[in-house]
Order: structure tokens, then C-alpha cells, then sequence
């Protein structure tokens, strides 16, 4: 497979839920791939849609508008048959890994299931792979016949992981993996998901509000505010020279050890918009620093700028946050 | 912070911490043990008997208790009364056994698959099970001796009938939430089918729901059974139940009131364990859950 | 009623411990702690580690099962010995907790606007109408959008966000001199996180702030004083700076280090190894030592004691890496 081929590929694609008050777009025209082996984050505000893009990534909704794709085959309407192989090469893990896995079944069972859904295997063939897919998230295989309410989030989160892995997938969707968990853990999980990924070769799809994590694991990011991208580039590049104020706002609210960023902080007034009702104009500008007039009448579309970096405001650039980099090379 | 770690380590004794799990517990097998009792006597009964229960003695009949004659008297047929109550047990654990359990299929059916569906199955599924609510069962009742006559196997359908809307409706609740559980969208989107889900994470989240349900449901229809059977829409005339039992001692109220007393003994024992069952398998599964959210 | 001169709360020597099949566990294992009023403190450690126990006993609400020794003293009221109805009275007027899970400590099937105002009544006789314009006050200032058709909702109908937001304002509807917020902050994105924390840090009046937390990056960023707790005990406390720059116990720098950096190397990261020993575990030494790389025979042999405000036999100076 070439390098850059891209596995995942959603095309202005639209997911819209049925609400009391009318209908609500939680994710807007949003394009999105992931090419083979690369990290792409997914990050934005609470309620910003990432989530539903995430599973709606995976077909766990039909998309309202738009095309969904897994290598170069339109699945945007496959039937859950059809959906098969697919739903072999995608696997998922979710945010809380104690609603996550099933508390009456043990451990090899949570670890089955997947393989019982495409694979007639013995219950030995089953176990030993359970058990092979237990030792490369670190646990020890003795976890087996263990009811999985019997372990710590963290042993839980592995446990997730290695029921995603079991099948050994080709794109593994992260919602938010490690954030119920401790700094220390969340240390663990992500050394192990770094290094699942220099072996294996897989893709991630990472939704993540801490931009620390995001920096150290992803290739590229996606902001997403009010189910709509606002900026997508490389992963270093968004960091380092952030284009749309909101990136902006966004690193330099992560919680720093350093004084001089937290004195330096850009302070987003206002509260999040609900995406019922949407602002006119830029979605953005009720909250924005630099927002102008014509912010508030003309809507900024995702534009993409010469090196490759989309971004959807009239002013790209112009807020920067104070970030303090160190460099351990 | 200097305290050395045996020191908070103060003896507790094992009866104090698992005094209220143990209470829940014998409930749970004193009343499973007589239930079970009762079931033997229901299937062996020929060996509880002290005379056919069916055999008439007319010389005999209006007999009071004594413990070298009849043991609990005889009726106006001059049948015994024990023997009658004996065989009473196989009708009534029987009608009330089947009708549960068919109870459960329609209502863990009906109501499974009303809260898995998202679309007009669901909307049309929940109306079905409000109307069943709200439907009169004596409706039920006489339309189906009407048709079918009187006899065990219409008895136990009327039963079944009648007692699947309660179970569906909470079946039907615990179904939604459950539903909604991470793990089970996780399954989805592993490829499990719905079938699968359904076995593997909905049957067996709602197994204890279930068996409280169904002690109780079993409950009620003994006492629906009797009623049905007082009323003349149950057992066919002459069966040894309970309910005939009763139907038939009312003449002699004043005359002979043993008639009475062995029929409704039978019953309350038979209910009254029937509903501890369902108290203790109640308070061990809410013993069980507190323990999970912990 | 009582007297609120000298501190906030203090808390003497507090045990928390759990029944488990070889008797009494304890979970708080004997903490000292005085928090004075308009305080920041900030309570950082691991998953387990007891803050959550120990927030829950300052209030009074700790799991029944739950056996509290030791004095927790607001003024002059002991919350460990009060009586029910004093303790009530002081819960939400004088101290309120901030939850770490909105969706189970909110009511699911009474709308937002019912919980508050039943909360503002409950300690103030104020009509329905005024409690209802200060629910629409408390929920402004926490930022919510759209606070007046938000009332109507119910919880499970917001975000996680805004749940969290409705929580604190549920802490705050009645003015309290103590906030105990219990990971507030862990379920929300960065602008919000900071927002909150922005909240915590300068929106409180005079009420002091205890933050339970497990992120020593969020710890300094709201408070004043860092206290690290370690299965059970406090290990190591300080004023933030002094914690950030020279951290002496190696539990507070395996944590210090375990946060990631915007690091253009992208080294691994470092976590703490191992995992803190379970509840009933007995541990003659240090209860660190099998996760600590500077722990030799007296560490495994017998528990250092907390002394000029840390607990260990070897401590480190200098800043981490
Ligand atoms: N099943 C649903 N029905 C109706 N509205 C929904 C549903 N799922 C999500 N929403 C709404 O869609 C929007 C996006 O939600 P989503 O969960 O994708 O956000 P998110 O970015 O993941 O937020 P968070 O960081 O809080 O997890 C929100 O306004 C949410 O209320
Ligand atoms: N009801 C209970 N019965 C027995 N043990 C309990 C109970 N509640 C809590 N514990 C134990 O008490 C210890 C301390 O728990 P606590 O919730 O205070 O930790 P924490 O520091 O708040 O952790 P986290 O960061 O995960 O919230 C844990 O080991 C936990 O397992
Ligand atoms: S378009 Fe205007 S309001 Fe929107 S982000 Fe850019 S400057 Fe701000
Ligand atoms: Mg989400
Ligand atoms: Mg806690």
C-alpha cells in the first residue's frame, strides 16, 4: 500500500439529529481522511461535534449528506452486511472504559467478542488469541477468565485496547482514550499506543481536548468548532503558528507548569454557542478577539492556504498564543 | 501520618459486614426451598394422598377434620379434602408456571424488541403494550373458554395473556437504558448483529429484573388462577383445584367451613412464599448493584 | 453560629477506612490539613489515592460503609461527631463539593432550574420567583449559554460541559466560605477547562478552594498551595512554586514528569511504573517504595514519617529534567 493512501475518506459529509426544538447539525460539511499510519487528531470545544464525526467515521450513524469511503469503496449506504469488512479494519475505543466493556463477562470474552462476530474459532483458537492480544497491551494473559469489573480504568483502557486490537484492525478510532484517567496512567496508555503503532502500522483517529496529548502523538489536526472544521494542518505547524484564533485560544488554555503562559493566556469571553442556534456569519465571532464587522455577516470558508494548511477566517494569523517549547534532542 | 499501617487495620468481624447481605440471602433460600418443596409435592403428589382424591363416598360426605378420618374433612361429594388440596397443587403450580413463563416469552419479546428498534416498530410495539395494559382480562378470560372451553391448557393461555403487558412494560424500560450502554454500541460496531447483542448483553442484564418479575407475576396468577376458577372461567366443574375448591365450599360456609380452610391455606402459603421469592432475589440483585457502582 | 475567625476547615489526624473481609481498611490514613480562609489548596495525586474520601468526610457524606476518625473542624463543629441536622445545615451554605461526576450527582428526571432553586430554598426563605431570578444569576455567571431555555432542561439533555457548569453552580448558588471541587475539570476541552478554572481561581469571593485533582499542571494553575497525597497520605505540600521548581518527594517528580510537554522531540513519555498498592495491602515501609527508584532497605523497612513538609527518607532537590 502506498504510503499516502487514504483509508478513511469522508466527504462533505453532514450528520443532523432530530431534536425537540427543530433539527440540530451537529457535524456541518466536514471533510476528513486518514491516510495509512498516520495520527489524525480530532479536537475542539465540548459539544463541537467531535464525537459524533468520530462514530459517524465508523457508520455507526448514516450520514445525513455527504459520502463516507474506506479504501476508495463508497460505503456511505452499505447495509450492516455490507458493512463487514469494514467493521473488521475499524475498531474503536471509547472514552470510559468502565461503560466500555461488559461487567458480566471476563475478560477473554470481551476480547472474544469481535473475533466471535468474524471468525469461527474454537474456544482454545479464541482464548489464545485473546490471550496474545492481552500480552501486547502489557497485561499478563493469567487476566483471562477475570470478570473485567474487577480492574483498575487503567487495566480497563488496556483491556478496551486489546479487544480493538484482537482484530487486528487497520484504523483504530480514539475517543478520547485516556482522558477518565490519571496523569500517570494516561502516560502508560499512550506510550502503549505509540508503540501498538510503530509495530503494527496503524492509523489512529484521536479525539482529544488536552492538546498536550495531541501534540505528542498526532501527525495532523482538525479543529472542529460547532460542528464545522476551522483549521486542519499539520501537527507541528497548528502548534507552532496556529491560523484561526480559536486554535489559538485553544493552546494557549492548556494548563501550564510555566508562568509565562498562563500570564500571557488569551481568555475566550463568552460561552459556547449551541448549535441550534448557530450565529450568523462566522460561528465563531461572538466569542473571537479580533472579530471585525463583517465577521458577524459574512461567513469565512475553509480556505486552503499554500502549504497545505486549511483554515476558515478572514484574519489567519493574526492571534497568537504564547507557547513555551522545550526540546529534550 | 506516623501511625504504622497495623494499627488501621482494627478487627471487624464477619458477621457485621455481611449481616444484611445474609438476611437478604435466607430469604432468598428459605423461600426457594419451600417453593421447591411445594413443586415436589405438585409432581409426586400420588405419594402425598391418603385416599384418591377423585373417589366419592357418599355416606361419607360433610365430614369434619379428625386425624384417624379425613384429615381435613370431606365435601359434599364426600371426597377428602387433603387428598383434594393435594392434587390441587399440580393444577395450580402448573397453570401458574406455565402462564409465567409464557408471560415472559410474549413480554421479554415484545418489549426487547420495542426498545431495540429506534423506528415505527417501536412506536407501533409500545402502543400494543399500553392497550394490553389497560385490557379488561376478564374480556380475555370469557372469550377464550367461549371458544376453546375450559380446561388447563386454555386456563394457562388466558394466564399467559394476561400477564405479559407489566413484564414487557419493564422489560421494555430497563431495555432503553441498557440499550444506550457504551458496550453495546462498542459491540455494534465490532459487527455484531442485533441477535447476537441481544443474547450476549441485553438477556443477561435483565435476567434479575426478570426473575423478580416472574416470582411476582407467578404470585398474581394463583391468585388469578382461584378467581378465574371461583368464577366458573377457570378449571373444568368437578377438577381438584383450589379455585373449584373454593367455589364449591361456598354452600356450606356455615355448615362444613373446613371445606374452605384447606383450598385458602394452600393458596397463601403458595403466594405468600411465591412474593418472599421475589423480595429476595430483589434485595440480592439491589445489594449487587450498589456493590457495582461503588 | 459558629466561629469563622482563624481557618476555613481544619482537619486533625483523619482516618477513612472500609470493611473488607480482614477488617477495617483505611483508604485516608491519618491526614493534617488547615485550609485558611480565600485559600487555594490544591489536592494532587493518583486514582485511589483517597482525595475523593477525604473531600466526601469534610462534608459529612461519605459512603455509609465508610468508618471516619479524627476531627474535621469548621469553627468550632467537629463534622466527624455533628449531629445530622448541623451538619446538614453547614453543608451548601458553609461548605459545597463540586462533584467529579455530573450525570450521577445531578437528579435525572428534575430539570436543572428545580434542583437549584430547591437548594437556594432549602437554606434561605425566599419565594419561588426570587429563587428562580438568583438560578438565572448563578447560571449566567457560570457561563452557559442561553441560561433561561437552558433551566428547562434536564441533565441528560446538556453536554458534559455544561453539566460540569451546572454543577458548580449548584456549589455556588448559596454563597459558601468553601468550595471542595473534585476533579472539575477532568471531562471538559481546553477553553472551558480554562474558563473553570479561571472560575475557580477568581470567581469565588471569599470562599477558599480545596481542588481535588490528579493534574499538577491544572493544581498550579488555580492554587496557591500544592498538597500531594500518596495511597492514603499527604506525602509532600507546599506553595506551588516551590512545588514546581525543586519537588523533593519522588512521587510528586514522577508526576511532575509523567505530564506531557509541548516537546519538539516527542520523547517517550514518562510514566510512574507499577501501581499504588491496593486498599488491604500491607505495607510495612514506605507505601511508594516499590514504584520509587531512589528506595533502598530503610524505605521497605519502616514508613518515613511527615516531617518539614514531606515524607521521605531520600529527598531529591533540584528541578525535574
Ligand atoms: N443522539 C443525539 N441526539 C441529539 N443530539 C445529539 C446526539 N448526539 C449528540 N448530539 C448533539 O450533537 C452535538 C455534538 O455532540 P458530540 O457528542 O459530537 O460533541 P463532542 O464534540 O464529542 O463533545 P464532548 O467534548 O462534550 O464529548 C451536541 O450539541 C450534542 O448535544
Ligand atoms: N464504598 C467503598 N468501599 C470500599 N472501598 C472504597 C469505597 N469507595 C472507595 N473505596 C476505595 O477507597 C480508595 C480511595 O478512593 P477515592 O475515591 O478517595 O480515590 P481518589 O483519590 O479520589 O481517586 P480518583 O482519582 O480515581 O477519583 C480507593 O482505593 C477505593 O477503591
Ligand atoms: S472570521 Fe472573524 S470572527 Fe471568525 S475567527 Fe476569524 S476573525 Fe474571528
Ligand atoms: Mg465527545
Ligand atoms: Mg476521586
Amino acid at each position: 500500500m502506498s504510503p499516502d493512501k487514504k483509508l478513511i475518506n469522508a466527504v462533505d459529509l453532514s450528520v443532523t439529529f432530530k431534536v425537540p426544538s427543530g433539527s440540530l447539525r451537529a457535524v456541518d460539511t466536514v471533510s476528513f481522511y486518514v491516510n495509512a499510519g498516520e495520527t489524525v487528531a480530532i479536537v475542539g470545544e465540548s459539544g463541537s461535534g467531535k464525537t459524533t464525526l468520530a462514530l459517524s467515521l465508523m457508520r455507526a450513524y448514516a450520514p445525513t449528506s455527504g459520502n463516507l469511503f474506506f479504501e476508495d469503496e463508497d460505503i456511505t449506504h452499505l447495509s450492516e452486511k455490507a458493512l463487514k469488512d469494514f467493521r473488521k479494519k475499524v475498531q474503536m475505543v471509547f472514552q470510559d472504559p468502565y461503560s466500555s466493556l461488559d461487567p458480566r463477562m471476563t475478560v477473554s470474552q470481551v476480547i472474544a467478542e469481535p473475533l466471535r462476530a468474524h471468525f469461527k474459532l474454537s474456544a482454545n483458537e479464541r482464548d489464545e488469541k485473546a490471550g496474545e492480544s492481552l500480552k501486547a497491551v502489557g497485561l499478563s494473559p493469567d487476566f483471562l477468565n477475570r470478570r473485567a469489573s474487577q480492574f483498575s480504568g487503567g487495566q480497563r483502557q488496556r483491556i478496551a485496547i486489546a479487544r480493538a486490537l484482537a482484530l487486528d484492525p487497520k484504523v483504530l478510532v480514539a475517543d478520547e482514550p485516556v482522558s477518565a484517567l490519571d496523569v500517570s496512567t494516561q502516560a502508560q496508555i499512550v506510550n502503549l499506543l505509540q508503540s501498538i503503532q510503530e509495530e503494527r502500522n496503524i492509523s489512529y483517529i484521536l479525539v482529544s481536548h488536552d492538546l498536550r496529548l495531541v501534540y505528542h502523538l498526532a501527525t495532523r489536526v482538525v479543529v472542529m468548532y460547532l460542528g464545522k472544521v476551522v483549521e486542519e494542518g499539520a501537527c507541528d505547524d497548528v502548534v507552532a503558528n496556529p491560523q484561526h484564533p480559536y486554535t489559538a485560544a485553544l493552546l494557549s488554555a492548556v494548563p501550564a507548569l510555566d508562568e509565562a503562559s498562563r500570564r500571557d493566556r488569551i481568555v475566550l469571553n463568552g460561552a459556547p454557542p449551541s448549535p441550534i442556534a448557530r450565529p450568523t456569519g462566522c460561528s465563531f465571532h461572538p466569542r473571537c478577539p479580533i472579530a471585525r464587522p463583517e465577521c458577524s455577516t459574512n461567513t469565512p470558508e475553509l480556505q486552503t492556504m499554500p502549504n497545505g494548511r486549511k483554515v476558515a477566517c478572514f484574519y489567519p494569523g493574526e492571534l497568537q498564543p504564547h507557547i513555551s517549547f522545550t526540546s529534550s534532542k | 501520618m506516623s501511625q504504622d499501617s497495623k494499627d488501621l487495620v482494627t478487627p471487624i468481624t464477619r458477621r457485621k459486614m455481611f449481616k444484611s447481605k445474609n438476611k437478604s440471602l435466607a430469604t432468598l433460600r428459605i423461600s426457594a426451598s419451600i417453593l421447591a418443596a411445594l413443586f415436589i409435592i405438585a409432581i409426586f403428589q400420588p405419594f402425598f394422598y391418603t385416599v384418591d382424591p377423585a373417589a366419592s363416598d357418599l355416606t361419607l360426605r360433610l365430614q369434619s377434620p379428625s386425624l384417624d378420618g379425613a384429615l381435613l374433612g370431606t365435601d359434599a361429594l364426600g371426597q377428602d379434602v387433603y387428598s383434594r388440596v393435594i392434587a390441587g397443587f399440580r393444577w395450580s403450580l402448573g397453570i401458574g408456571t406455565v402462564g409465567t413463563l409464557l408471560g415472559c416469552l410474549i413480554g421479554i419479546t415484545l418489549g426487547v424488541s420495542a426498545a431495540w428498534n429506534r423506528k415505527r416498530l417501536r412506536i407501533v410495539l409500545s402502543r400494543v403494550i399500553d392497550i394490553g395494559i389497560s385490557f379488561p382480562y376478564l374480556i380475555i378470560a370469557v372469550t377464550i373458554v367461549t371458544v376453546v372451553g375450559r380446561g388447563f391448557w386454555p386456563l394457562a393461555l388466558t394466564l399467559g395473556l394476561v400477564c405479559w403487558p407489566t413484564i414487557a412494560r419493564i422489560v421494555y424500560a430497563e431495555t432503553l437504558t441498557l440499550r444506550e450502554r457504551e458496550y453495546v454500541t462498542a459491540a455494534r460496531l465490532f459487527g455484531i448483529g442485533s441477535i447476537r447483542s441481544i443474547f450476549t448483553h441485553i438477556l443477561p442484564a435483565l435476567r434479575p429484573t426478570i426473575q423478580v418479575v416472574a416470582a411476582f407475576t407467578f404470585a398474581e396468577l394463583l391468585i388469578a388462577e382461584s378467581g378465574l376458577s371461583f368464577l366458573g372461567l377457570g378449571a373444568p366443574l368437578g377438577t381438584p383445584t383450589w379455585g373449584n375448591m373454593l367455589n364449591e365450599s361456598r354452600l356450606y360456609m356455615e355448615s362444613a367451613p373446613w371445606m374452605m380452610f384447606g383450598p385458602v391455606t394452600a393458596i397463601i402459603v403458595t403466594i405468600f412464599t411465591a412474593n418472599l421469592l421475589g423480595e429476595g432475589l430483589n434485595a440480592r440483585e439491589h445489594s449487587r448493584s450498589t456493590r457495582v457502582s461503588q | 453560629m459558629i466561629n469563622t475567625a482563624t481557618n476555613a476547615i481544619e482537619i486533625k489526624n483523619l482516618v477513612v477506612s472500609f470493611p473488607t473481609p480482614a477488617g477495617y481498611s483505611a483508604v485516608v490514613r491519618g491526614i493534617n490539613l488547615t485550609i485558611n480562609p480565600g485559600d487555594r489548596v490544591a489536592i494532587v495525586g493518583e486514582s485511589g489515592s483517597g482525595k475523593t474520601m477525604m473531600g466526601l468526610s469534610m462534608l459529612g457524606i461519605q459512603p455509609t460503609a465508610a468508618k471516619v476518625e479524627g476531627e474535621i473542624l469548621i469553627g468550632d463543629v467537629n463534622m466527624v461527631t455533628a449531629a445530622d441536622a448541623v451538619a446538614r445545615k453547614l453543608r451548601g451554605n458553609y461548605i459545597s463539593m463540586v462533584f467529579q461526576e455530573p450525570l450521577t450527582s445531578l437528579n435525572p428526571v428534575r430539570t436543572i432550574s428545580s434542583q437549584l432553586s430547591e437548594s437556594v430554598r432549602r437554606h434561605n426563605s425566599i419565594s419561588k420567583k426570587e429563587a428562580e431570578a438568583r438560578v438565572l444569576a448563578v447560571l449566567t455567571a457560570v457561563g452557559i449559554p442561553a441560561p433561561k431555555e437552558r433551566m428547562k432542561s434536564y441533565p441528560h439533555q446538556l453536554s458534559g460541559g455544561l453539566r460540569q457548569r451546572v454543577m458548580i453552580a449548584l456549589a455556588l448558588i448559596n454563597k459558601p466560605q468553601l468550595v471542595v471541587a473534585d476533579e472539575p475539570t477532568t471531562a471538559l476541552d481546553a477553553t472551558i477547562q480554562a474558563q473553570i478554572l479561571d472560575l475557580l481561581r477568581s470567581g469565588m469571593g471569599d470562599a477558599a478552594l480545596m481542588l481535588i485533582t490528579h493534574d499538577l499542571a491544572v493544581a498550579a494553575d488555580v492554587c496557591n498551595r500544592i498538597v500531594v497525597m500518596y495511597a492514603g497520605n499527604i506525602v509532600e505540600q507546599g506553595p506551588v512554586a516551590e512545588i514546581l521548581s525543586n519537588p523533593k518527594h519522588p512521587y510528586t517528580r514522577g508526576l511532575l514528569s509523567a505530564i506531557p510537554k509541548f516537546d519538539q522531540a516527542r520523547p517517550a513519555l514518562n510514566p510512574i511504573p507499577g501501581a499504588p498498592p491496593t486498599i488491604s495491602e500491607v505495607v510495612p515501609g514506605c507505601r511508594f517504595a516499590s514504584r520509587c527508584s531512589y528506595a533502598d532497605a530503610q524505605c521497605t523497612a519502616s514508613e518515613p514519617e511527615f516531617i518539614n513538609n514531606i515524607a521521605c527518607f531520600h529527598p531529591v532537590t533540584g528541578a525535574v529534567k
